[in-house]
């Protein structure tokens, strides 16, 4: 193959012509036309604070074991859930989620912030209740949504636990979301089925702050938003909850491999760019404890997928939140396995790597 | 940014922000909602570019993070490839089957090829694009090259298939 054909393969692909006008709608008040499936994504430049209820505001520590049995919990998947995909070549691939206990180690005591804030839009109420965040920026949030007139979810994501709305259609709002000034952290909700219905929500919200440095330094917010109108008329609207002031954050306690350094909390593990690469040559990270046992947060071979999500940041930074939390203080070492490719001249060999950091 | 000057972006940009997202998505549908995205961030900056090529790369730079963080989704449907070069050109036959080829190589493969083939970076941008060392990069290159001449010449297809990790991983 000749590189010139690669280059006029992808040259033969365009973009719709009609982008420019598709974002400036959008930026001027009119939902954008979305084609895929990727969550809705905030316009902030709209909206209205429409109906903003606020309880509290001011963060205080409580010793609160609801908060850990309801985000660190299973949420009514039982001890775990499994799904397939499959590939359009026929070839199907296993995955399984382990859910945790909801006790929480004595370390987290009082690590439970109050936040009893809440905000209303078309016709839905969200209630914030609970958060816990460490110092890599990571955490959970408890929350219930709810429509009297019923809960417009996507009921393929609910089936893993995953909680996704639609802000396009009629009724509907987007999936609640979070901002840490004017930033948006990763975030990914669950659904709790067991004490949900269809016109109550209660879940928890995970989240990540995409720069710790830059996020934490301000106050939080949870969003709604939605659409009013339909074609021509419609119109797009946000609300947000009064600002939060984060009282306190889990340490987190650094391990360390040579000199590469890895932060973990009960809530996240963190590590470092520089000593992996943001693509997959990793593919399986272990926590080992002093009793011997082991928490397998992910294993991509063996379609071990125990945590929320998992990204890398801008700055570099790898971060992992596992769906059970970790005992800090009972840990010996964390265990980081993938692979590298490595050439020599015209010799190309893939790697496997092990990094302890302990 | 002026509509006038978000415009003029659009027009010199979109499609290298639409073939990244679909090089990454490989659906046209998704592809063209982080391209919409990716707009739509340029326009809420207010960011400073200094040239043509700085808003580019910045371009470049937002569009592979919007993908990384779309590509993670449990939820996200699998790609139908066999499919998507049909839905995508007006090409000829071999340019599709190129194209088809090049998006049936696993992601660590076929972005660097994409980056360094169609965008013309150096492995050592690429590296910085994608946060993995520049020999990784050569490597990945070398490996995908690999790949497609093997595609090609031996047209064994399905081993290729099997092997283009065609799984959606539910996160990273």
């Amino acid at each position: 193959m000749k590189s010139n054909q690669i280059k006029q393969a992808f040259e033969s692909v365009q973009a719709d012509s009609d982008l420019a006008d598709r974002v400036l709608y959008a930026a001027a008040g009119e939902p954008l036309r979305r084609k895929g499936h990727a969550k809705p994504l905030y316009v902030a430049v709209i909206g209205c604070l429409a109906g903003v209820l606020a309880t509290g505001g001011v963060a205080y520590a409580v010793v609160n074991s609801s908060y850990f049995a309801s985000a660190w919990g299973n949420h009514g998947n039982g001890d775990s859930i499994t799904w397939t995909n499959g590939g359009s070549s026929g070839t199907k691939y296993t995955y399984t989620r382990e859910f945790g206990d909801g006790i929480a180690p004595q370390s987290l005591e009082g690590a439970v912030q109050e936040v009893n804030l809440s905000v209303e839009g078309n016709g839905y109420t969200l209630d914030i209740h609970e958060m816990a965040i460490d110092q890599n920026g990571c955490g959970a949030v408890t929350f219930t949504l709810s429509n009297p007139n019923g809960v417009n979810y996507y009921k393929p994501a609910a089936e893993i636990g995953e909680l996704v709305l639609y802000g396009e259609e009629e009724q509907g709002i987007g999936t609640p979301d979070m901002k840490f000034g004017e930033e948006w952290p990763d975030t990914r909700s669950t659904i709790d089925k067991d004490t949900s219905s269809d016109t109550v929500i209660n879940g928890t919200m995970y989240f990540a702050a995409m720069d710790r440095e830059r996020d934490l330094q301000h106050a939080v917010t949870w969003n709604i938003h939605w659409t009013e109108g339909e074609g021509e008329s419609a119109r797009r609207f946000e609300a947000s909850t009064p600002e939060f002031n984060i009282g306190a954050y889990v340490d987190t306690k650094e391990l360390r491999s040579g000199d590469s350094p890895l932060e973990i909390s009960p809530f996240s593990i963190q590590t470092h760019i520089d000593d992996l690469g943001y693509e997959a040559v990793d593919n399986k990270l272990t926590v080992s404890y002093k009793d011997g046992s082991e928490q397998i947060i992910e294993d991509d071979d063996a379609g071990v997928f125990n945590l929320y999500f998992s990204y890398a940041r801008n700055s570099g930074e790898n971060i992992w939140v596992p769906t059970k939390l970790i005992d800090v203080d009972q840990v010996v070492s964390v265990t980081l396995e993938g692979t590298r490719c490595t050439s020599t001249g015209e010799t190309e060999t893939e790697v496997p790597f092990t990094i302890i950091y302990s | 940014m002026e509509e006038q000057a978000f415009r003029q972006a659009v027009e010199d940009h979109r499609d290298v922000v639409f073939r990244i997202a679909l090089t990454y998505l490989r659906d046209r549908a998704d592809a063209d909602d982080v391209a919409q995205d990716v707009f739509l961030k340029l326009l809420k900056s207010d960011a400073q570019f200094e040239s043509w090529e700085h808003l580019r790369r910045w371009l470049i730079r937002v569009t592979i993070n919007e993908c990384k963080s779309l590509f993670r989704k449990p939820w996200r449907r699998v790609e139908d490839i066999e499919n998507l070069a049909d839905s995508l050109s007006t090409a000829q036959e071999e340019t599709k089957a190129v194209l088809s080829d090049v998006m049936r190589l696993p992601e660590r493969f076929r972005v660097p090829i994409m980056l360094y083939y169609y965008l013309g970076f150096s492995t050592s941008e690429i590296a910085e694009l994608l946060h993995v060392p520049a020999a990784t990069v050569r490597t990945r290159l070398a490996r995908g090259r690999t790949k497609l001449k093997f595609i090609l010449e031996e047209g064994d297809r399905e081993i290729q298939s099997n092997q283009a990790g065609l799984r959606v991983r539910p996160s990273r």
